[in-house]
């Protein structure tokens, strides 16, 4: 007994020792792991590769990226997240900024950090836009167009809506009421580019104002994001839907031969766009710059439409010798208008709090 | 103010006979070490809780600290074994310094060992393990070290119980294992902190034997602590009183008990009462008990009177040296001074019996005195009747006056005039307290 | 004059020379200050300043004066506030603290229920009542609400099965479901409240009322103001763990279009346009309501305290229940139960196991695996629960040796106020809302400065896993403090005396004497960090999802195949950890290690 519970005082010992040691293995392993990129950056600035930080909310962010690291042999460290937590995380990291590029749906979002002086200027890939494309870029070239959708149109479940709303004013009808769903555009980077629009086309904010409060009234069911407001339409919560054309069209692909997309006039243009953080290290400047040469290759176009086919692989392109998918419209029958970003952009921080707290 | 005793180093003959008693398995230990503390000073922030001690300790003495609680013995012990530090002064343990202001030699390298009040067993190691892992700095072989530690377990007579968990003993045999524990090691010092006041009355006796025969044969030096006088006159070579902080007196178990320095250490020590007593001349000192280790003859004893209520009869008693006529002070009476029996012209003082307490030899009385003032724990052969009157006798050996002082000053303090053994020791703060003794005195 | 006999030394002088000299005076405080500074105090000031307080300042301190970390211009401002206390913002506040309220009354009934039915009663079952309160205290809300949801939605598991309840839906998708999780959710922490103070009520109370003459309703009335501290602190706690809580505002309450402040403060931070300074205010606001009753629940045990827990006390007896009264009980707790944790648990796992699950008016209901199929040959899956689980592993570790640092300097005799001060911060921590320490790390670790001495920990693991560690610290230490303080001093200062140095002594002694209360420790920690959701959701660093995180996207983005079969999993694989520590406890850890604490470990 004497010789036994020695031999448990001492094997005690030994497992103290092995959980400290396999604790510090653990604990250098994650420091390791977690240290990993920020030595590297420090090795960047003497000519190697820096891990590109990209900051995007594009359905295709997570498969383009990894067949632009297969292509070039840059690590990309991928922050995949709705439009709003992301530009409120540069705008959080201003004085530090983490960020090399960001890729979302909306010129507002870029001529707003534009404006603030946050976004590399006056570069352009050399790519053959097409007439759309030369339309999307910027005067100042702080941003690169990508690809094309509309901020919103309407989606509709057809087994329980027959005579669909054709104008915006439609939704106002009570026989929509508590029918009718949006995104919150604090959140979902198309949808303040959707409400900008209405505004845009009805006269100017005030009467923007007063037709949300008014649909609002009329039961608007406000959700996150485009996937949540489909969710919503798909399980019969409502019956139409406000958001952007892509995700409308992904639905009517999704098997559910019901749901039907309905342009009313006007449809505002999206570009989805890249802008390049200015404050970034030269290198991971010139890498943001690879990496949009590369997005707009033909290689990166393919992977585009290829990436997410039920979503935001349904643009329409902005670069010559791409067609769009199949089962876009062409983009020339649809009713378009296009917004200043740099009047709108202004105003986003206005109109998204005024609609946190009266719409959503 | 403080009491230092440097010349008694030379007491060592009791411990080296049974040092060398040979085939116990407690080993004799030949590093037998001194202590020397100077000024030791430890403060808890605004709370002193050691002021400026100074103590030496010869090697293989038993030193009891008696204090009463807060008086400082725990942590004058505490600081000797490196658990606290030192705000001021300085420790030797040998010649190494161990603790002063700015060093601080951790409590595992200062080669001792510790009996707790508390036993400190460690829960989750047997009895055997205890012992055999205070044993690890001996760097014993395993096997070594396990027999040595059943050999010690044996030694204190639970052999039988090395496997048996803390929890599994009694409180008694607990504090055996930590003694062996402490025993075990073979260190030239053992700090014992009141090992015997979490124990029941009838096991303190036994295991207060054990402690005493069992360091005395290992030979090591021993500072003990405890709040229980008859505990440190069983124990001590040497006795160190403290108050509040300080070392009162340092001295002999006969010494205290014979001559207390000041009332403190006199009532603390036990006794049957006091009067108040007039010098009134000075007696010739003559040899009494003898004996080459405590020469009563050096103690010199004067006449005093009995105030008028205890009938004003001249006693001798002991008492400082060089106190003059016609000082007044308080006579202590120790309980084995004090005879009783049936009142008489000779009896010092007459009083009546307020309680009788059989106490299997004899019976143990309280007397109430004229003035109202009790004598208790009067030894008697012969029973009396509660309410009786009888007569009291003083012995002169068990008897002595502390002197008060003529004039309460800052300057004059209690026996630093005589220069007597009594002088010196009563702290600045009591002079408080003799003021109001002498304004009770009833002459 | 007689020569003296003892060789006297007296030296008033110098002694009175030693006074002066130590008498209060210029520098002695400081050096007394000097000397507390050793490495362990060190340790803990740093850990706190660095894991809580300085961040949580940085943030704070931008609800009134957003200009030192460039959110503004000016150095002082009420904007912020005010704007606070408009629009959604207030009503997600007034939100939370209705909500919280219910949700402390309800908790306390329940919970007073089933802590007199298992203490005091034979109700049948009482040690799996016992399991499933440990149960419901490692469960995450967002678990549970999700678990609600799932089967609950349109074109959930109920619909799906073919039984719509949408009265549930629309009765669970409002305030009610948030009180009904948010009760369920703080039940544990209301019953093991209460159960401490139905032990410790020992018996002589109520003999000692019937004795006197008391029927049985002034026996209840003379024993109940013994039991008011325990109230106080039950109310207190549910309140504050209901008002900081993430993860219902996250899931249940944000689906229902019912803003409650944790969520508003999420989206003031992470939604466009961000607004810190809001975010701070409601901040502040999480941090007083959570704290103001915490406070007074402190004050009022302070001179109470539970002095009936003497160990004299004796155990009371068991009312033996009728037989129909035993069932009745039984059948009562059960519900509760089933409603605590099966129908979210049945709702998670009839999720997982239906084919396409949430994807459209599907009218199959067969039952499949393809949901796991799914999930295991996804790179979303595996991931982060790796992850998870060696953040977490190295959280409970880092977390309970540093809480043991901390329960030991504050519980050690002779406590200077420094510790009370200590202390006093553990407790206002314990009262921090994960997303209040997280919004500050974001602010904190990403400074300027703070790149410039080399602490770039923004987006990155550590500064999770500091995130981890700071939230559970407080908790931790304050829960060691009871155990640690019944560790007598004596154990480690005899292990000091014998021979071995200080770092030997602890882990020979305290650690094993303490072994089974640290190893809960770490399991609690283990678990709760496991599927924590405010700290991870702000703070992962890009392409690391923990699998609060993981799930709580695959959700939102209706991939629920994976997400629900990434609960299932990461439920059974806390569980399977906890059961696997405590078995390997029982086989390898030494005899008398598992003597010592099985009841202190397990309370």
């Amino acid at each position: 007994m004497n010789s036994g519970s020695s031999k448990s005082t001492c094997s005690g010992r030994r497992n103290v020792v092995t959980v400290g040691l396999a604790l510090a293995a653990a604990g250098i392993g994650l420091a390791a792991c977690s240290s990993s990129p920020s030595n590297s950056a420090t090795a960047g600035t003497t000519g190697g590769k820096v891990p590109l930080v990209v900051y995007s909310a594009q359905g295709y962010d997570k498969v383009e990226t990894q067949a632009f690291q297969q292509a070039t042999g840059i690590p990309v460290q991928l922050d995949d997240d709705s439009t709003g937590p992301l530009v409120t995380k540069i705008q959080a990291e201003k004085n530090n900024p983490k960020w090399g590029l960001l890729w979302v749906d909306g010129a507002t979002v870029f001529a707003s950090l534009d404006s603030q002086g946050m976004l590399v200027k006056n570069w352009e890939p050399s790519v053959s836009w097409d007439s759309t494309g030369q339309q999307s870029v910027p005067k100042d070239g702080s941003y690169i167009p990508t690809g094309l959708t509309m901020a919103c149109a309407i989606v509709y479940d057809s087994s329980k809506v027959t005579n669909p709303p054709t104008t915006w004013n439609d939704l106002l009808q009570p026989q929509w009421k508590n029918e009718i769903g949006m995104n919150d555009p604090s959140v979902s980077g198309p949808t303040y580019p959707c409400v900008a629009g209405l505004m845009n086309s009805m006269g100017g904010v005030n009467q923007g104002e007063n037709f949300l409060t008014q649909l609002q009234s009329n039961g608007l069911d406000v959700h996150e994001t485009n996937g949540d407001t489909l969710q919503a339409l798909e399980v019969g919560q409502i019956h139409i839907a406000m958001i952007q054309s892509s995700a409308e069209i992904g639905a009517t692909l999704k098997g559910n031969s019901n749901l039907k997309v309905e342009y009313p006039t006007p449809v505002t243009a999206l570009p989805s766009a890249i802008g390049i953080d200015a404050k970034a290290p030269a290198t991971e400047i010139a890498e943001a710059k690879k990496f949009v040469s590369f997005v707009l290759s033909s290689q990166g176009q393919q992977v585009m439409q290829s990436g997410d086919p039920h979503g935001d692989s349904l643009y329409w392109p902005v670069i010559n010798g791409v067609s769009p998918l199949p089962a876009l419209p062409p983009l020339g029958s649809l009713p378009v208008q296009t917004i200043d970003p740099y009047t709108w952009g202004s105003r986003e921080a206005t109109i998204n709090t005024w609609f946190t707290n009266n719409i959503a | 103010m403080q009491l230092r005793s440097p010349a008694f180093g030379k007491l060592k003959s009791k411990v080296e006979l049974a040092a060398s008693a040979g085939a116990s398995p407690v080993e004799a230990s030949d590093n037998a070490q001194s202590i020397s503390i100077r000024a030791a000073t430890k403060r808890f922030g605004d709370q002193v809780a050691l002021d400026s001690v100074d103590l030496e300790v010869a090697p293989g003495t038993f030193l009891v600290l008696l204090g009463p609680s807060g008086s400082g013995k725990s942590t004058l012990l505490r600081t000797i074994a490196g658990i606290e530090t030192l705000t001021k002064g300085s420790i030797h343990i040998d010649d190494k310094l161990v603790s002063a202001d700015g060093t601080h030699i951790p409590p595992d390298k200062r080669g001792l060992s510790m009996v707790f009040q508390d036993f400190a067993l460690w829960p989750h190691l047997t009895a055997h393990h205890n012992v055999s892992f205070a044993l690890k700095r001996r760097k014993l072989s395993k096997e070594a070290a396990s027999t040595r530690a059943l050999e010690m377990l044996d030694r204190v007579g639970l052999a039988h119980f090395a496997g048996k968990y803390p929890n599994e003993l009694s409180g008694g045999e607990q504090q055996r294992v930590a003694l062996a524990r402490a025993l075990a090691a073979g260190t030239g010092l053992i700090l014992f902190d009141e090992p015997l006041s979490s124990l029941d009355a009838d096991r303190r006796e036994q295991l207060r034997i054990e402690i005493a025969s069992l360091t005395r044969e290992c030979g090591a030096t021993s500072v003990y602590i405890t709040h229980d006088q008859a505990e440190a006159f069983a124990l001590a070579d040497r006795i160190g009183i403290l108050k509040e902080g300080k070392l009162v007196q340092h001295g002999t178990p006969e010494e205290i008990y014979r001559c207390p320095s000041n009332e403190f250490v006199a009532r603390f020590t036990g006794v049957a009462g006091e009067i108040p007593g007039v010098v009134t001349g000075e007696l010739e000192t003559r040899p009494e008990h003898g004996g080459d280790d405590w020469p009563m003859s050096s103690i010199p004893s004067v006449a005093v009177r009995l105030p008028a209520w205890a009938g004003g009869k001249a006693i001798s008693v002991a008492a400082p040296a060089g106190i003059p006529m016609g000082r007044a002070g308080t006579i202590f009476f120790r309980p084995a001074g004090c005879m009783v029996s049936s009142p008489d012209e000779s009896s010092h003082v007459n009083g009546i019996v307020l309680d009788v307490a059989f106490c299997g030899r004899g019976y143990e009385l309280a007397v109430r005195m004229p003035d109202g003032s009790m004598l208790t724990k009067v030894f008697s052969e012969n029973s009396f009747k509660r309410g009786e009157n009888v007569g009291v006798w003083f012995e002169r050996t068990s008897s002595f006056l502390l002197p008060a002082t003529e004039a309460i000053g800052p300057d004059v303090i209690l026996g630093s005039a005589f220069g007597g053994p009594f002088g010196g020791l009563a702290p600045p703060e009591s002079g408080g307290v003799i003021a109001a003794t002498v304004e009770e005195l009833a002459f | 004059m007689a020569q003296s006999t003892y060789p006297l030394t007296l030296d008033t002088g110098q002694t009175g020379e030693t006074h002066r000299k130590s008498a209060p005076g210029f520098g002695r405080g400081a050096v007394r200050l000097l000397r507390r500074f050793n490495l362990s105090t060190v340790v803990v000031i740093g850990a706190l300043l660095f894991l809580i307080i300085l961040p949580v300042g940085a943030f704070l301190i931008q609800g009134v004066s957003p200009r030192p970390f460039s959110q503004g211009t000016s150095w002082f401002t009420l904007g912020s506030l005010s704007q606070a206390l408009s629009g959604a913002t207030l009503r997600g506040f007034t939100d939370s603290i209705g909500v919280s309220a219910a949700t402390s009354i309800i908790a306390f009934v329940l919970a007073t229920g089933l802590a007199w039915l298992v203490s005091r009663t034979n109700v049948f079952g009482r040690r799996i009542w016992t399991l499933g309160i440990w149960a419901l205290l490692l469960m995450p809300t967002y678990l549970m609400a999700n678990g609600w949801q799932y089967l609950l939605e349109p074109a959930g598991v109920m619909q799906r099965l073919g039984l719509p309840l949408s009265f549930l839906y629309h009765l669970v998708f409002g305030p009610a479901g948030v009180v009904l999780v948010l009760t369920m959710a703080g039940l544990p922490f209301a019953y093991l409240t209460m159960l401490a103070a139905f032990n410790g009520l020992g018996q002589e109370f109520e003999d000692a009322a019937k004795v006197h003459g008391a029927n049985r309703y002034q026996t209840v009335k003379a024993v109940l103001p013994i039991l008011a501290p325990a109230v106080y602190s039950s109310l207190a706690i549910v309140f504050a763990e209901s008002m900081s809580d993430f993860g219902v505002s996250f899931t249940l309450a944000h689906q229902s279009h019912f803003p409650m402040a944790t969520f508003g403060l999420f989206a003031a931070i992470d939604t466009n346009p961000s607004n810190f300074g809001v975010a701070a205010i409601l901040g502040w606001f999480l941090v007083l309501a959570a704290a103001i009753p915490i406070a007074i629940q402190a004050r009022a045990l302070r001179g109470r305290s539970y002095a009936v827990l003497s160990g004299r006390t004796r155990t009371p007896k068991r009312k033996e229940l009728a037989p129909r009264a035993r069932w009745g009980a039984t059948a009562c707790v059960s519900v509760l139960f089933i409603v605590a944790l099966g129908i979210p648990i049945f709702g998670a796992v009839a999720a997982s196991l239906l084919n396409n699950f949430g994807v459209g008016m599907s009218a199959s209901h067969a039952f499949t695996l393809a949901n796991y199929r799914q999930a295991l040959t996804s790179s979303n899956f595996l991931s982060p629960i790796l992850l998870s689980n060696r953040l977490s592993a190295l959280t409970a570790t880092f977390g309970v040796v540093l809480a043991l640092f901390m329960a030991k300097m504050i519980s050690s005799k002779g406590s200077s106020r420094f510790a009370k001060l200590v202390d006093l911060a553990l407790l206002g921590s314990m009262a921090l809302p994960g997303i209040v320490l997280a919004a500050g790390y974001i602010f904190a670790f990403n400074l300027p400065i703070a790149s410039k001495l080399g602490v770039d920990f923004y987006e990155t693991l550590p500064l999770l896993l500091m995130g981890y560690i700071a939230t559970v610290l407080p908790s931790q230490s304050r829960l060691l403090m009871g155990p640690i303080s019944q560790v007598k001093e004596s154990l480690l200062e005899a292990c000091r005396v014998h021979g071995h140095g200080i770092v030997k002594s602890w882990i020979k002694t305290v650690l094993p004497v303490l072994s089974r209360v640290l190893m809960w420790g770490w399991l609690y920690t283990f678990a709760k960090t496991l599927v924590e959701l405010p700290v991870s959701q702000i703070l992962y660093p890009p392409g690391n999802e923990p699998v609060s995180v993981a799930i709580e996207n695959l959700t939102g983005n209706y991939h629920y195949a994976i997400g629900t079969a990434l609960t299932v999993v990461t439920l059974i694989e806390m569980f399977g950890v906890i059961g696997i520590v405590l078995l390997a406890f029982r086989i390898f850890a030494p005899k008398g290690w598992q003597r010592i604490g099985g009841v202190t470990g397990a309370a």
